[in-house]
């Protein structure tokens, strides 16, 4: 008999593995969703992008939301110093996107959920962020830490709490991500096994937690597309403190 | 997005959808602006990651600096602390920006 725990989905196996060195470098089933998810992205992109037209079909109207909704975004927190930025953007965006949606797949694996991922990506994008506000403003960005205004003899206390306060950034930015990723699906996993658990006597009680799990399955591909935009918001955000500084 | 060969009357295409996105956009915007403002329980959430990840990030980061410097546990203690003002400080930040309360400093 299987296992069912609900933190069973969770699990990372290896399927080839590989080892240089003394150093676990398998393909697993984390890297085998990030892989499917990648080809997908670029599958849809490269399908709607193919056959141009005047009227879009579907994939076209696809790609061209998705190029708008990005685009907007950066236009509206960045603004226009923010166009360059814009296909790192967009892959952070339909990456995670991709992700969460394909995570909602019953059996598939959701890798936003682990915080190693999410951290790596909240990671690359502050120490990303922090090398364009350098280039930009040179040393003058150390400005960032020290706040306009504020009498010297608080200077000492106040400049370790935002250094620090700015290097909290991936870690809120990644917790976020994988706490609601990992929640949604314990959650989904939980109500799912009581339809199980329940149907074994009586037909009747089954169907609460079913219309339950119908419902929470709507409400996580919901959650599944704000996490993308929230995590893909902030990057905004934490670009455009760097380029203005203050 | 669309190639720009073919059709004759596509000169004026561009424009003319530009026209038409800008009187759609009126009323959308409004909505997005509503919108953007996020539910109460998800503010909630979110100034609670902030919080947490102040303390942890505080905490973990004084723990290393020990470990490097051998002071256990001054620096922790005290990055523990600078750490939470740090969270508490960016949960304030958060919240002053999704209430409609101007920025504190435009200027510097």
């Amino acid at each position: 008999m299987e296992e069912h725990s609900p933190l069973e989905q969770f699990e990372i196996h290896p399927i080839v593995p590989i080892s240089v060195g003394g150093v676990d470098l398998s393909f697993t089933n984390s890297a085998l969703w990030m892989a499917i998810a990648v080809v997908l992205v670029y599958a849809l992109v490269m399908l709607g992008s193919r056959h141009a037209s005047m009227v879009p079909g579907r994939f076209q109207s696809l790609v061209e939301l998705s190029y708008e909704f990005i685009g907007n975004m950066i236009g509206s927190t960045v603004g226009k110093e923010g166009r360059r930025y814009f296909p790192f953007i967009f892959t952070l965006f339909m990456f995670i996107l991709f992700g969460n949606t394909l995570g909602m797949i019953p059996g598939s694996f959701t890798y936003t959920s682990h915080i190693i991922v999410t951290f790596t990506m909240a990671i690359f994008v502050v120490t990303a962020v922090t090398i364009i506000g350098i280039v930009r403003h040179g040393w003058r960005f150390f400005s960032f830490f020290a706040p306009s205004g504020c009498p010297i003899y608080v200077m000492p206390l106040l400049v370790p709490i935002e250094v620090l306060s700015y290097l909290i950034r991936p870690i809120s930015l990644s917790v976020r991500l994988f706490v609601n990723m990992m929640a949604g699906h314990i959650m989904l996993k939980t109500f799912a096994g009581f339809i199980v658990a329940l149907g074994g006597f009586y037909l009747v009680p089954a169907i609460a937690p079913l219309a339950l799990t119908v419902g929470l399955s709507g409400l996580e591909l919901a959650i599944a597309f704000l996490q993308a935009y929230v995590f893909t918001v902030l990057t905004c955000i934490y670009l455009h403190d760097c380029i203005h500084l203050h | 997005m669309a190639r720009q060969e073919g059709s004759p009357d596509f000169k004026d295409f561009d424009e003319r959808l530009r026209r038409l996105r800008e009187d759609a956009r009126l009323p959308q915007d409004e909505d997005a602006k509503e919108q953007r403002r996020p539910s109460i329980g998800g503010a909630g959430v979110q100034v609670g990651v902030e919080l947490v990840a102040g303390v942890i990030g505080g905490a973990l980061i004084g723990y290393w600096l020990d470990w490097w410097f051998g002071t256990w546990p001054i620096l922790f203690l005290v990055f523990f602390f600078l750490g939470a003002a740090a969270g508490m400080l960016n949960a304030y930040r958060y919240i002053r920006k999704i209430s409609d309360v101007p920025e504190e400093r435009k200027d510097g």
